[in-house]
């Protein structure tokens, strides 16, 4: 369910005006829809005064978490599967953010393993009550893509706990994707998503009491 | 008459930018900019736009799909008239 963002502003007749903002995203962070506010408002002649979710949560205060630093990487900005370089991949992790997606963060080893790790998702998943895993899934597909050709590299889909990924584009042999899930115990290893030579695998995994399950399929 | 009647009534001029933002599933929605400032740039909109496509506030409006882009940006000038129907 979406939510909504109240933003308060100063017009230069110094009059108090507010305007709503419909259909803002549940899954991201107050930091997020603040700052996301105080941009709009500093397009306009208008000053920034304050803003709030539409359920009055005053967000005017929100300030960046340790997750929304950490979890940063950005595949709009750079495909890491265009290169055999792991710096490039390591590049690209930095340039992400994922704010609205909990603790996800990728790793490249020396011997071009990528790692996508996604970790605390129940607790994230319980702290934002409005949690909508099609909201996620579309947050991560809007960034799995090949910038350069527009090449959609994999379908990420998840439904009642069970997430599905389907490579379109299978990225470089010499990647493999593995996916983590973890919880305040730590890191659970869940599944290669794509080894450069199988063309299918499943696994099932559990984090806590939530449980996963998933196919990888690549196609083409 | 009738120029007694203009004088009761209050006219305002004020602009509104209009961002059509595009989202994954092909839907579009309109971003209202209210009072743009006179002296913004296409630079400061299409950052506003990377921030959009990174931090992902905003999700569409059929399908909660994520913001992929801008379309265009126009400022539209609108000049309200209240008309004083007292008479």
């Amino acid at each position: 369910m979406a939510t909504a963002i109240k933003i308060y502003s100063t017009d230069t007749n110094q009059n108090m005006v507010s305007k709503t903002v419909s259909n803002a995203n549940p899954a991201v962070s107050d930091y997020v829809l603040k700052n996301f506010s105080q941009q709009l408002v500093s397009l306009s002649e208008n000053s920034f005064s304050r803003a709030e979710r539409i359920d009055t949560t005053d967000i005017t205060n929100a300030t960046e978490t340790e997750t929304e630093t950490d979890a940063r990487f950005a595949f709009n900005t750079t495909s890491p599967f265009a290169s055999t370089d792991p710096s490039v991949f390591r590049a690209a992790v930095e340039n992400l953010d994922s704010a609205d997606m909990g603790n996800i963060t990728f790793q490249v080893g020396s011997d071009n393993t990528a790692v996508i790790a996604v970790s605390d998702l129940k607790t994230w998943a319980d702290r934002n009550t409005n949690f909508n895993v099609e909201t996620f899934a579309n947050v991560i597909n809007q960034r799995l893509f090949n910038p350069q050709t527009g090449e959609k590299l994999a379908t990420f889909s998840a439904t009642n706990g069970a997430y599905h990924w389907d490579f379109k584009n299978a990225p470089d042999d010499t990647y493999i994707i593995q996916i983590y899930a973890n919880d305040s115990a730590g890191y659970e290893f869940i599944d290669s998503l794509y080894d450069g030579a199988t063309d299918k695998s499943d696994f099932t995994g559990s984090q806590g009491d939530r449980s996963y399950s998933a196919d990888f399929t690549k196609e083409g | 008459m009738f120029d007694l009647q203009l004088f009761a009534d209050t006219i305002t001029s004020s602009s509104v930018g209009n961002l059509l933002l595009k989202f994954y599933d092909g839907d579009t929605r309109t971003l209202p900019i209210d009072d743009p400032r006179a002296d913004l740039t296409a630079t400061e909109i299409n950052a506003f736009v990377d921030v959009l496509k990174n931090t992902q506030p905003l999700i569409g409006d059929k399908a909660g799909a994520s913001i992929t882009g801008a379309d265009k940006f126009t400022i539209v000038d609108k000049t309200d008239i209240k008309f004083d129907l007292s008479n």
